[in-house]
């Protein structure tokens, strides 16, 4: 499937971007995200950050699951 | 869902109007407000001059329904309001705007807290802090 994945702050300043289309393939399940980013962009093992998917925090996925939406979090900084 | 964000600084003008909003409900006996104010930090030997903050705005706002649900649940609360910015807030500038209300001060001292907290911890909200020869750092809640 082919999954949004929206990035943040410091996050998507080191990517270069806010945005993109990841396809991600069934026979990967159960995928440890971190993982998975971390071995497409070496450099978010330096970062922290939080993973959300369909705005709920976790950090693996399983099959079967409709996602419409992956967000890499960087610390926040709200107040 | 609320939007809970604001463009820009709060205004010290909207929060005076908002107080005046109050003066109907009779049965309010203390209000607590919490400004959250851009502090211009030396970092680097450079002055911080504004943050320009963003958000995953859509789950922001859902975090911030939830605290304040908590937060009715938990303290005996008439009336509670939450604003934060988005985009570029000035040193000295009102980024935080958060304004509970109650019969009595206790009530409101112990809810104010309990928001502000859970507020910087959960809400992701990011921080650019823009320095005065133009780089930046991002900001990180303690």
């Amino acid at each position: 499937m082919n999954v949004q994945v929206n990035y943040f702050g410091k996050i998507a300043e080191s990517l270069n971007m806010s945005n993109e289309i990841i396809p991600i393939s069934d026979n990967l399940m159960p995928l440890n995200l971190r993982n998975f980013f971390e071995d497409r962009y070496p450099h978010l093992k330096e970062s922290s950050y939080k993973i959300a998917v369909n705005q709920e925090f976790t950090e693996e996925i399983k099959s079967n699951v409709q996602i419409s939406e992956i967000a890499l979090l960087p610390p926040f900084a709200g107040g | 869902m609320k939007n809970c964000f604001k463009n820009g600084p709060i205004k010290p003008e909207f929060i005076a109007e908002s107080i005046a909003h109050h003066q109907v409900k009779k049965n309010i006996g203390a209000h607590q407000i919490f400004l959250g104010q851009v502090r211009s930090d030396i970092i680097n030997d450079q002055e911080v001059v504004a943050i320009d903050y963003s958000a995953h705005e859509e789950m922001a706002n859902r975090a911030f329904h939830e605290i304040r649900e908590a937060t009715f649940k938990e303290f005996d609360l008439t009336c509670m309001h939450v604003y934060h910015s988005i985009g570029e807030v000035k040193a000295g500038e009102i980024c935080l705007f958060v304004f509970v209300s109650s019969k009595h001060r206790k009530m409101v001292q112990k809810a104010i807290e309990y928001l502000v907290e859970r507020i910087k911890e959960e809400v992701p909200v990011f921080g650019k802090e823009l320095l005065e020869d133009n780089t930046h750092v991002w900001k990180e809640n303690k």
